[in-house]
C-alpha cells in the first residue's frame, strides 16, 4: 500500500533548487539592449509630453506672477526728459503701406495614409497583441507569443472541460462531444501522460487539444529570427481553434479573450508597445539628415507691458502679423528623436496705441531740418494728456509749419515698432506619431539677431520715421515650443505644418515696463530626406 | 550569489561585470521564470525582460536584503506583467472552490522533474501563477491578490483548481506510465 502525499509536498521538494540554464542567446538579446540604451536613450512620449506641460505650467505662472507685480509698479511718474536736438524735417508723405504680409499657402494637408506595407505589418502585429510584454529587443520567440497565447486558451477550455467533466458529467459531456472535428489519431503525436485517459473520457477535446499545441509549439523553440513570420503565423494561427469550434461554451471563451484583448492599456503597456516599435525601427535606423524650407505668418505680440515705456504699457496694442521665411537643416538622432536648426528670417512688428509723442521744438526753427530721434521717454499716453497747447487738428494731419511751431507739443496717434531678425534655432523635435503621418513636440531655444529696427509715429493719414529703438538688444533668445503635424509622401520627401510659440527672453536693454514678446508662427514648408 | 562589488561595478554599467552577474543569477531566475510561463519560449522573454530591468534599476539597489531575492521579485512582477489580464474561463464559479481540501497524491519519486514542469506550465494561465506564487514561492493569498489583481477568495478556488488539474495530470501520467511499462 502506498503512502499518499500531499501535492504541494511533491512540487515544492521538486523544484526546491530548480535551476536551468538558459540558451546562449538570452544574454546575446539582453547584451544588444544594454548597448542599445547606452546609444541612445529612447525617451517615452508622456515623458516629453509630461516636460511640455510643466513647462507651459511653469511659464505661465511665472507670467502670472510676473502680471501682478507689474500691476503695482504701474503708477510710475512719467518724466519726460528733454533732450536737444538738432532738427531736420524728414519727408512728411512717407506713409507706408503697413498691411501686413499673410501667407495663405499653409494649408493643412491632412490625408489618409496609404500603401505602407512596413508599417501596416507593425499595426498588424502591434493591434493583435495590446497586452503583450515590455519586449524592446524581440529576437527571441516573438512568433511564439500570440498563437501560444490563443492555443493555450484553447487548450484550457479542452483540459478544463476534460476535468470538470467528472464534477459535473451530464453538461460537459453533452457540450464537448460536438467539438470533435480532428481526426482521433492526432493525439499519438504528443508525448504525454495526458492524451490516454482523456482519450476515453472527452476523446474530441483531447484530439483537438493535440493537433493544435504540437503545430504551434514544437516550431517556436527552433525559429532564429520570426519577427516577419510572426505576423503573418499571428493572424493565421489564431484564427483556427476559432473557426473549426462553433460550441457555445467556446464562443463564451471568445467573448471573454476579446474582452481582456479590449481592456484599456496600462501606461506600461503602451510604454511596451511604443519601445516595440522603437526597437523595430531602430534595427533600420541609420541617422539621416534632412534639409527644409519653409515659411508662414508670424503673429507678434506682448503678454504683457510695452516695448516703450510704462505710461503707456496698458494701451491697446495693435499686433501684428508678419511673414517669416526660412531654411533648415536637422539630423535624426533616434527614430523618433531629431535636432534641428536653421536660418530664418522673421520680423516681428508692435503697435502702440493711443499715444501722443512729445516733439521738443525748442532749438527747431524754420531754417533747421527736424531731426527727430526716437526717444522712448516722450511717448505718453493721450487719454491722460489734458493739455490745452494739445491741437486736436495734429491727431488726423501733423505738416512742416506746424511741427516747428512752438504751439505744437505732441503728435497724437500710435507708435509703430518694427523689428527684423535673423533667428537661428537649435530644436529637438519627438515625433509622438512616427509613421507617414507624423505628429510631433517640439521645443528649443532661438538666437536672434537684430537686422532690421525701425520706429515710427503714425495716425490715421501720416507717419514720421522716428529712426531706431536704441532699447531693442543687437543679440537676443527665444524659448520654443510647438507641435508639428506632417506627411510624408515619399521616403524622402514630406510636407509639415508646424505652429509654434516662441517666447523672447532679454529683447530690450532696459525693461522698465515689463514687456513679455512672443510670437504664434503657422510655419510649412516641405522637408527633404537624404 | 553575486558579491557586492559586482553589483556595485554593474551600477556604473560595466559590461563585464552585467555579463559576469548574468552567468551568475540566470539559471536560478530562469528556473523561476520556467515555472511561471507556458512554456521555454515564454520563460525566455520573461527572463530577458527581467534582466534588461534588473540592470537599468540596479543603482536603486541598496543592499538592504537579498540580491536573489530582489531580482526574483523582479522576475514574479515581471511574469505577472505579461498575464495579467490573462483569464480563466470555469464553468463554475471560481469562489465556490475552497482551498481547505488536501489534494494528495500517491508519494512516489517516479515522476520526473521535467515531466513535473511540463504539469505545471500546462495549467491554465491563472492557475499556474496562484500556484506558482503560493505553492513554491511562499507568497500569501493576500499578497498575490493584490499583485494579481483579483480577490483572495479567487486566489483560494484558483489554488485548488491548479491542484485538482496537477492531481489529474499525476494520476494520468502514472497510469500512462504504468500500462506502457507493463
Amino acid at each position: 500500500m502506498s503512502k499518499k502525499k500531499n501535492i504541494d509536498k511533491l512540487f515544492q521538494e521538486e523544484f526546491k533548487d530548480f535551476e536551468a540554464q538558459p540558451p546562449s542567446r538570452v544574454w546575446e538579446a539582453i547584451e544588444k539592449d544594454l548597448d542599445k540604451n547606452k546609444k541612445a536613450r529612447v525617451i517615452p512620449f508622456w515623458w516629453v509630453l509630461g516636460g511640455v506641460a510643466a513647462g507651459l505650467s511653469i511659464l505661465l505662472t511665472c507670467l502670472y506672477v510676473g502680471m501682478d507685480k507689474e500691476l503695482s509698479n504701474k503708477q510710475q511718474p512719467f518724466v519726460n526728459s528733454e533732450r536737444p536736438s538738432q532738427t531736420k524735417t524728414t519727408p512728411q508723405n512717407a506713409l507706408k503701406n503697413n498691411e501686413a504680409h499673410f501667407n495663405k499657402g499653409a494649408v493643412p494637408y491632412l490625408k489618409k495614409r496609404t500603401n505602407d506595407t512596413q508599417l501596416a505589418t507593425e499595426d498588424t502585429k502591434v493591434g493583435s497583441e495590446p497586452l503583450n510584454n515590455l519586449k524592446e529587443n524581440s529576437n527571441v520567440n516573438t512568433r511564439a507569443k500570440l498563437p501560444l497565447k490563443s492555443s493555450d486558451l484553447a487548450a484550457e477550455k479542452s483540459s478544463d472541460g476534460s476535468y470538470n467533466a467528472q464534477e459535473q458529467p451530464k453538461q460537459l459531456y453533452s457540450t464537448s462531444k460536438g467539438t470533435n472535428k480532428k481526426p482521433l489519431g492526432a493525439s499519438a503525436l504528443k508525448d504525454n501522460f495526458i492524451a490516454a485517459p482523456i482519450k476515453e473520457q472527452e476523446a474530441g477535446i483531447a484530439s483537438s487539444e493535440n493537433s493544435t499545441k504540437p503545430s504551434i509549439k514544437e516550431p517556436v523553440l527552433e525559429t532564429p529570427d520570426p519577427r516577419k513570420e510572426a505576423v503573418v503565423n499571428n493572424t493565421s494561427i489564431d484564427r483556427g481553434p476559432v473557426q473549426t469550434v462553433e460550441d457555445d461554451v467556446i464562443e463564451n471563451a471568445i467573448a471573454a479573450i476579446d474582452s481582456t484583448k479590449k481592456n484599456l492599456p496600462t501606461l506600461e503597456d503602451i510604454a511596451a508597445q511604443e519601445k516595440k516599435e522603437d526597437s523595430i525601427k531602430e534595427n533600420v535606423f541609420k541617422g539621416r539628415w534632412a534639409a527644409t524650407t519653409q515659411a508662414g505668418p508670424v503673429y507678434s505680440n506682448s503678454l504683457s507691458g510695452s516695448s516703450v515705456n510704462n505710461e503707456v504699457s496698458d494701451n491697446g496694442k495693435n499686433p501684428g502679423v508678419q511673414l517669416s521665411y526660412g531654411i533648415g537643416l536637422s539630423y535624426e538622432l533616434s527614430p523618433r528623436l531629431r535636432l534641428r536648426t536653421g536660418v530664418h528670417q522673421i520680423n516681428m512688428t508692435y503697435n502702440t496705441q493711443g499715444i501722443n509723442y512729445q516733439v521738443n521744438l525748442s532749438i527747431a526753427s524754420r531754417d533747421q531740418q527736424l531731426d527727430q530721434v526716437y526717444n522712448a521717454s516722450a511717448v505718453s499716453d493721450a487719454s491722460t494728456n489734458t493739455s490745452d497747447l494739445f491741437n486736436e487738428t495734429f491727431e488726423t494731419g501733423f505738416s512742416e509749419q506746424e511741427l516747428v511751431s512752438n504751439q505744437f507739443q505732441g503728435i497724437k496717434g500710435e507708435i509703430f515698432q518694427q523689428l527684423g531678425y535673423l533667428e537661428v534655432p537649435l530644436e529637438l523635435q519627438y515625433n509622438l506619431i512616427n509613421r507617414k503621418f507624423k505628429i510631433s513636440v517640439l521645443g528649443g531655444v532661438s538666437a536672434l539677431f537684430l537686422t532690421d529696427n525701425t520706429v515710427a509715429v503714425q495716425n490715421a493719414n501720416q507717419r514720421l520715421e522716428l529712426g531706431e529703438d536704441a532699447n531693442f538688444n543687437d543679440f537676443n533668445q527665444s524659448a520654443n515650443f510647438g507641435l508639428g503635424f506632417g506627411y510624408d509622401f515619399t521616403n524622402q520627401l514630406g510636407a509639415f505644418i508646424e505652429p509654434t510659440f516662441k517666447y523672447q527672453l532679454s529683447t530690450l536693454r532696459n525693461n522698465a515696463a515689463a514687456f513679455r514678446p512672443y510670437t504664434i508662427g503657422i510655419h510649412s514648408g516641405v522637408i527633404y530626406r537624404f | 550569489m553575486p558579491n557586492k562589488k559586482l553589483i556595485k561595478l554593474c551600477q556604473k554599467n560595466d559590461p563585464k561585470a552585467q555579463k559576469e552577474l548574468y552567468h551568475a543569477i540566470s539559471p536560478k531566475l530562469y528556473g523561476s521564470c520556467l515555472r511561471y510561463a507556458p512554456n521555454k519560449a515564454e520563460a525566455q522573454d520573461i527572463l530577458q525582460d527581467t534582466f534588461i530591468i534588473i540592470f537599468k534599476k540596479i543603482d536603486q539597489f541598496k543592499f538592504k536584503g537579498s540580491f536573489e531575492g530582489w531580482c526574483k521579485r523582479i522576475a514574479v512582477n515581471t511574469a505577472l506583467q505579461r498575464f495579467r489580464g490573462a483569464k480563466v474561463y470555469d464553468l463554475v464559479n471560481e469562489d465556490q472552490l475552497k482551498d481547505t481540501e488536501v489534494v494528495e497524491v500517491e508519494e512516489s519519486d517516479d515522476v520526473p522533474l521535467q515531466k513535473l514542469l511540463f504539469m505545471v506550465q500546462e495549467l491554465p494561465e491563472r492557475y499556474r501563477l496562484v500556484f506558482t506564487m503560493y505553492v513554491m514561492d511562499g507568497y500569501s493569498h493576500k499578497e498575490i491578490a493584490e499583485m494579481m489583481k483579483i480577490t483572495t477568495g479567487t486566489s483560494k478556488s484558483n489554488l485548488a483548481r491548479a491542484r485538482k488539474h496537477l492531481q489529474l495530470m499525476v494520476q494520468t501520467w502514472r497510469e500512462s506510465h504504468n500500462s506502457n511499462a507493463g
